[in-house]
This record gives structure tokens, C-alpha cells and sequence, in this order.
């Protein structure tokens, strides 16, 4: 007897859920595109500025107790070459180059540094280190991926793409668990994450409005309602087109929000309702015109909920999920109501203004690969193949140019790692020498390795490799990066190195801290533009505790004219385009820079040499705080809520009142 | 081999999460109920500020605010310590959020400079106090996740 597919024993059923779990290619290829080349910028951006922090003062804290006891303390040089090194994997990955090679290394070197000290600890960097383990053993390399046009006879199959969609779905479900809880459900907690002005505040008040709620009865619509749709969220990953298990699962979720969150003991009203989702379930998934059921459910709910006018908005919003999952499960469409719901979140999330780097577009992109159905990518594959078509030139070069033999390609690889190590070099952070002779090896590796469309080509792959080195350089010397990564080294170095600060006193280590936190802010100075204020004051401070006072009031007095001209070059362009945030930074930098004025001006006074410009710098202090208060005038004709809604205006004018 | 990581990786990743919900926590009924109004002290096995791989983002938890004194009671006089000096911020923000495994690692890191400095046991103690919003009010309630008494550089 022939074995039908629903007639297969529990192995069988395993063996297909998991092991025939079909992937389009070119989802395969967006998520490796997309998921690397965020992963490089980010740890490149965000990530490398904070690996000072990583075993400051011999300290660290593992992210697991029994490792504490086997790992060395981290070190910054460490750290910053790991994650340089991760992100340039992280785009050869992107750019398909030793795809499965540069996906392990930028996996352990991410997943490593996360594990060994808890001085990271955002769980969304947890989540990308599991999406980083499940991408090891994704079909990234698989030869379809790499047709324009993939037979439909040879299909990808992949469990780790299955395994994906099932820690998506674990994520969500249990930060709805997370929201389990009573100062959730009545928005309090909601209220305290959204900062002041935030427009949600007109979004809950408007929704209140149309509902006829208090303020914080619309908040509490709205925190149960986010919880309601994080717990329905594994149904699109996990059941995407719907299926009988919906009959099971809407009716018990709707008695447990019912009986938790509305708070109903009446349980002849809460089974009634739940027999009712069944039985209009049941007639949507089964009758042609079933889904005409659906409408009672809200109905339903509003009859048949406690006392209150929001709790039967609740009621009613959760039938209602319950009605729309039934009705896209008609349509086999249930994967619609993770894509329509789910960006929601990410974008209230970035909305709040919460500090999570980018994890809200990792999330959108991975919500919009997984849940989006086998249609849309097989429109999208041929749209892609005709404008493949035009690139034939590219590959038709690719492919004309001569399989090398192996000295060949280790001379290439040889040059590549040569060039890159010497293009890493240009970096300014700590270790260079390090980091250079990891990224050549990265190079010679992947040259060796590897399995892509640049297989045996060396020299686009050369090329490739180049153009990434060259990016990641450019990137991070464009950016703010090394003056941070120096500055909050310095910094902590600073505080570490105050007087009396070590259980056991030690002057020797405190005088070495100081002579590094010293060092530190002279390079974080050195990486700036040479009149801009960067961190001069702070390094004279630091020479000053280590008595090196000379040296500290020349740097005392190129601070003065250096705040000087850099105050006025502010000072112009404000005027020039004046915002809130403008005014307030400048009132901020006049504040600040008077403070310093009036402390330089003491500290020099007395000083033969200097005497000039103590008496300048004590006019300057006078004068820039006049110019502060007037930049903060200027702020609040611009903006009259700005004491109330921009983060920092209240903290000056408590300042300038004084 | 491949279905044996399947079912570990999904193991751990429902467990974990789920370990967190199975630890003993007195915070909800406090939070939920009449709540009082001294400090309470949560019991040893409660770790409810630790919410790593729970996946507990935004939680309630997460807003609350703990204030942090570290305290050097070798001598028997509490002196001060001060962790902004000592450690890195970012640990003693970690501190703020009562992570339990921060203040026992902190105390191992720091125990021996004490008994070098004293030549006596060290004593290493800890005073948090931390404010969680109660529902339904404006109102907080105040738990200690430690005990103030214990010496954390021998907790036993």
C-alpha cells in the first residue's frame, strides 16, 4: 500500500516538516544580503566604539556562570579586532564571497564576544546571535541560488529556515508572556517608556476620543492590545496558511485573556464565547460562506463581557484578532496577519525613540523574507531574471576569464591579503597590527575556500575583497567612531584613576591609569579636526592630577581659542538654518564652554605667561553665558514645549537659572 | 544528528525562557495585591531583575529603578565603596538593575584587594533598594533583591 502524505507515521511527518521544508531561492539570497550587510555596518558603527569597555579594570562578568571560571578577561584590542574582522566577513558574506566560510567566522567572533561578558546585554544581540548559529547552516550556497532562472524540479530544502520561523515565533510569543502581567495591562508601563511629546500621546488620545475612552483607558487598549497580537504572532510563522489547529488554539487563547487580563470569572459567559470562535471557526475553515459567521464574534463579545466600556473594547478587539486570523486562514493568508501587524511594533519601538541600535530593521526585514508567501518571490524571480538578462556582459567576463591554476590563486590570494591587511592598517584604533594580520588571513582563507559564482575568479573576488576593506576603512574614518571608542575609554580611565579610589590605594597604578586615560584623550583629540573642541579641557584635567601642569595650561589656553572659533562657526550656521535641536545645542555648547572658561580662567590666573588669556577666558565665561541664555530665547520662540519635550532643555534652564 | 540539534536548540530556546516564569517570584502577587508598604526582601532563590534569554523586552521589570550601595564592613564600620571608581559604569548600571551575577563577580574581584589591604576577612555588603510601579496606581513598591546583611564576599 502506497504511503500518502497524510498517512505517514511520526517519523515520516518529522522527516518532512523539517527536512522538506522548501525555500525560494532568492529569499535565501535577500536574507543573506540583507541580515550581513546590516550585521557589518553595525558592528562597525555601533558596536566597535564600546570595546574599551570590555575588561576595563580587569573586571568582566560572563554572560554564563560556568564560563566566568574558564575565560580570560576580555580585551579591548581583542574585541575591537573581532568585531572588525566579523563585520568584514559579515559582507563578504553579503557580497557572496566563501559565503559558508565568512558566515562561520562572522558567527563565532559575534557570538564569542556576546557570551564573554554581560557587558552586552541587549536581548536583541542575543536573537542576532542565534540568527547568525541558524545562517551556518542555511543553503546560502546551494547552486540554484545562484541561476537566474532556478528549475522548480531541484527545490531548496532547508530546516534551519524552518528552525528560524520557530525562534522568530518563540521571540514574540514570549515577549507577549513578557506583558503577562497586571502594571501592563493598565498602560502604566507603556506610559513610562514613551518619552514626553512622543506622538503616540496624540495617537492614544485620539483613539480614546473615537472610543469614547479616558486617556488611561485608551493606553490600556493599547498596551493589552500589543500583548494580544505578540501572543498571536507564532500563528503566521508556524502556521502561515492557517489550518484546523486554529480551531484549538483561538478558543482557549480567548478564555485565557478573557479570565487573565478582562479579569472575568463568569465562566458560562467566557466558555459560551469561546464555543461561539469554535463554531464560527469551524463554518469559515469548512462552508464556502462560513466566514459570514466571523461578524458575530465581536458582536459576541461586546454582549457577553464584564461591566466597563473598556473592557469590552478589549473583548472585543481580541474576536476581532480571533475573527481576522479565521478568515485569512480561509484564504490560506494567515502569514497576512504577522506581515500587517507585526511591523507595527518595530515601528512604535522607533516611534519611543528606545535605544536598540537597528535591531527594528533586522526585524522588518526578517518579519517581510519569512512571512511573505511563495507567490510574491517567484513574481519577483522573474521579474529579476529579465534584468539578470542585461548583466550578462558582467557574468559573461566572470565566467571568460581563466580558472587559475592553485600558485596562481594563492598569489592572488597573497596580494589580496596583502592589500587588505595594509588598507586595515589605515584604521586608527588599537591593535591595527593585529587586526591587519587577522583580516589577511580572512583574505587567504577565503580565496582557498569558498564555493560562489566567483569560484575559481580570483580576481573579482580580489576586487570584491578590496571594496570592502576600502569600505569598512572609509566608513569608520568618516564617522564619529574613533573619537568615541577613545573618548569613553579616556573617560573611564579618568573616573578609574581618581584619588582614593581603589580598595587598596595604589598611587603607582593610579598614576599609570591617568598616563593612559591621558594618552587616550590626546588620540581622541588626535582623530578630530584639529579646531574643533574635542577633548582638550578633559586631557588638561588629567595632566593637571598628574601634576604635568605646564602642559596642561598650554592646553588651557588653546581651549580658549579653539572654543572660540568653534563656537562662532556654531554660532553662524544656527542662525543660518535655526531648529529646536539647534538652539539647544548651542545653548548647551555656550553653557558649557563659559563653565570651562570660568575654570580656566582661575586655573591660569597668577601664571605670568598666561595672564592674557586668563583675563580673556574670564570675559568669555561672562559673555557665553549671556549668549546661552539668548540661544535658549531663541529656542523657545522657536519651540514653547521644548522645556517639556526636548530631552536636556529642562536640565539648562535650571543651569542658566542659576 | 541534525534532528537531535533541532530538538536541543528548540529545548533550550522554549526552556529558558520558561526557566525564568519557574523561579520562585514573590514580585507579581506583590505588584498585583495590597503590596506593603516597608521594603520586602526577596527570598535567595529569586532572581526576577535578571531577565537575560527570557525575552522580556520592555517588561515591567524593566522599568523599575534600584538604588545601589556598596558597603566596606571589614572593620565593622560600613565604609562607603565607591563602584564608579573602581569598575566600569556600565557595571555599576548593571548594579542598578540588580543583577545578581554582577555583585557576586564584583565581590569576587574585589574581596582578596580587602583582605590584603585589612589582613582580616573581608566584608562586602550590599544595600538595594528597588522601586517598582504598581498597577492601577501611581504608587511603587520597594524590594530589596538581597539581603542587606549578607557578605557578599562569602555569601555562604
Amino acid at each position: 500500500m502506497n504511503a500518502s502524505p497524510d498517512r505517514l507515521d511520526l517519523a515520516g511527518r518529522w522527516r518532512r516538516y523539517w527536512f522538506e521544508c522548501e525555500v525560494h531561492p532568492l529569499r535565501l539570497n535577500l536574507l543573506r544580503v540583507l541580515v550581513f550587510s546590516l550585521l557589518a555596518f553595525d558592528v562597525w558603527m555601533l558596536n566597535i566604539e564600546h570595546a574599551p569597555r570590555y575588561g576595563a579594570g580587569g573586571f568582566n562578568v560572563t554572560q554564563l556562570r560556568w564560563l566566568d571560571a574558564l575565560m580570560p578577561t576580555p580585551h579591548v584590542i581583542v574585541v575591537g579586532a573581532l568585531w572588525l574582522v566579523a563585520g568584514f566577513l559579515a559582507l563578504q558574506a553579503a557580497l557572496g564571497l566563501a559565503v559558508r566560510l565568512s558566515i562561520i567566522g562572522a558567527c563565532a567572533a559575534y557570538n564569542l564576544i556576546y557570551y564573554w561578558s554581560q557587558a552586552d546585554s541587549y536581548q536583541h544581540h542575543y536573537l542576532l546571535g542565534l540568527l547568525l548559529l541558524l545562517c551556518v547552516f542555511m543553503p546560502f550556497d546551494h547552486p540554484q541560488t545562484q541561476r537566474r532562472r532556478p528549475e522548480a524540479s531541484a527545490p531548496i530544502y532547508s530546516w534551519a529556515w524552518r528552525l528560524l520561523k520557530w525562534q522568530m515565533a518563540i521571540t514574540y510569543f514570549y515577549t507577549g508572556v513578557t506583558k503577562w502581567a497586571p502594571n501592563w495591562w493598565d498602560g502604566s508601563v507603556m506610559q513610562q517608556l514613551t518619552p514626553a511629546c512622543s506622538p503616540l500621546l496624540d495617537h492614544i488620545a485620539t483613539q480614546g476620543e473615537i472610543l469614547k475612552l479616558s486617556v488611561p483607558e485608551s493606553w490600556r487598549l493599547a498596551a493589552v492590545g500589543v500583548m494580544v497580537v505578540e501572543l498571536l504572532a507564532p500563528l503566521p510563522f508556524l502556521l502561515p496558511k492557517g489550518g484546523r489547529a486554529l480551531l484549538g488554539v483561538l478558543p482557549i487563547f480567548y478564555v485565557f485573556i478573557g479570565w487573565g487580563v478582562l479579569g472575568s470569572t463568569d465562566w458560562g459567559a467566557l466558555i459560551a464565547m469561546a464555543a461561539l470562535i469554535a463554531a464560527a471557526g469551524y463554518a469559515t475553515l469548512a462552508y464556502d460562506k462560513g466566514w459570514l459567521a466571523l461578524g458575530a464574534l465581536p458582536i459576541a463579545a461586546w454582549l457577553l463581557s464584564g461591566d466597563g466600556d473598556v473592557q469590552r473594547w478589549l473583548a472585543v478587539f481580541t474576536a476581532a484578532q480571533c475573527a481576522a486570523i479565521f478568515l485569512l486562514g480561509r484564504l490560506r493568508m494567515v502569514w497576512l496577519f504577522g506581515l500587517l501587524s507585526l511591523p507595527v511594533f518595530h515601528i512604535l519601538v522607533e516611534f519611543l525613540n528606545l535605544e536598540i541600535g537597528w535591531f527594528s530593521i533586522y526585524m522588518l526585514a526578517l518579519d517581510f523574507i519569512l512571512l511573505t508567501p511563495p507567490s510574491l518571490w517567484r513574481w519577483l524571480q522573474r521579474g529579476l531574471a529579465g534584468l539578470g538578462d542585461r548583466l550578462d556582459g558582467v557574468k559573461g567576463w566572470i565566467d571568460g576569464l581563466a580558472a587559475p591554476t592553485t600558485s596562481l590563486q594563492w598569489m592572488y590570494g597573497l596580494t589580496g591579503a596583502i592589500a587588505v591587511g595594509a588598507l586595515t592598517l589605515a584604521l586608527p584604533f588599537e591593535g591595527m597590527p593585529w587586526v591587519a594580520a587577522l583580516m589577511a588571513a580572512a583574505v587567504l582563507l577565503s580565496v582557498v575556500g569558498g564555493s560562489n559564482l566567483l569560484e575559481r575568479r580570483p580576481a573579482p573576488k580580489l576586487l570584491a575583497q578590496l571594496l570592502i576593506a576600502g569600505a569598512m576603512v572609509g566608513a569608520l574614518n568618516a564617522s564619529a567612531v574613533p573619537f568615541d571608542y577613545y573618548r569613553f575609554w579616556a573617560g573611564d580611565l579618568k573616573r578609574r584613576g581618581a584619588a582614593s579610589a581603589r580598595a587598596v590605594d595604589d598611587a603607582e597604578h593610579r598614576r599609570a591609569t591617568l598616563e593612559l586615560a591621558a594618552e587616550k584623550y590626546a588620540k581622541a583629540n588626535a582623530v578630530q579636526a584639529p579646531d574643533t573642541p574635542a577633548r582638550h579641557y578633559a586631557l588638561a584635567g588629567v595632566l593637571d592630577q598628574l601634576g604635568r601642569t605646564d602642559e596642561a595650561a598650554e592646553i588651557y589656553a588653546e581651549e580658549v581659542s579653539i572654543q572660540k572659533r568653534a563656537l562662532a562657526q556654531e554660532s553662524t550656521a544656527t542662525r543660518k538654518s535655526p531648529s529646536a535641536e539647534g538652539w539647544l545645542e548651542l545653548a548647551e555648547h555656550y553653557n558649557g564652554a563659559s563653565g570651562r572658561m570660568r575654570r580656566i580662567a582661575t586655573r591660569l590666573n597668577g601664571l605670568p605667561d598666561y595672564s592674557e588669556i586668563a583675563a580673556e577666558a574670564q570675559q568669555l565665561a561672562g559673555a557665553w553665558k549671556v549668549e546661552a541664555r539668548k540661544a535658549y530665547e531663541s529656542l523657545l520662540a522657536v519651540d514653547s514645549d521644548a522645556p517639556r519635550c526636548l530631552p536636556g532643555a529642562s536640565r539648562l534652564a535650571r543651569s542658566l537659572s542659576r | 544528528m541534525r534532528s537531535l540539534f533541532i530538538i536541543a536548540f528548540l529545548a533550550a530556546q522554549i526552556y529558558l525562557p520558561l526557566s525564568y516564569y519557574l523561579k520562585p517570584n514573590p514580585l507579581p502577587a506583590l505588584l498585583d495585591g495590597g503590596g506593603a508598604s516597608a521594603p520586602v526582601t526577596l527570598p535567595d532563590e529569586a532572581d526576577p531583575f535578571d531577565e537575560r534569554f527570557a525575552w522580556r523586552m520592555f517588561s515591567p521589570i524593566r522599568v523599575a529603578r534600584c538604588d545601589v550601595d556598596l558597603y566596606d564592613a571589614t572593620s565593622g564600620a560600613r565604609q562607603p565603596v565607591s563602584l564608579g571608581r573602581e569598575i566600569h559604569f556600565l557595571w555599576v548600571n548593571l548594579m542598578k538593575r540588580a543583577r545578581g551575577a554582577v555583585f557576586t563577580e564584583f565581590a569576587r574581584w574585589r574581596c582578596p584587594q580587602m583582605a590584603e589591604r585589612s589582613g582580616q576577612a573581608p566584608v562586602l555588603q550590599a544595600d538595594v533598594t528597588c522601586h517598582v510601579s504598581k498597577a492601577g496606581s501611581r504608587q511603587t513598591i520597594t524590594v530589596r533583591p538581597f539581603s542587606p546583611d549578607l557578605n557578599w564576599c562569602d555569601p555562604t
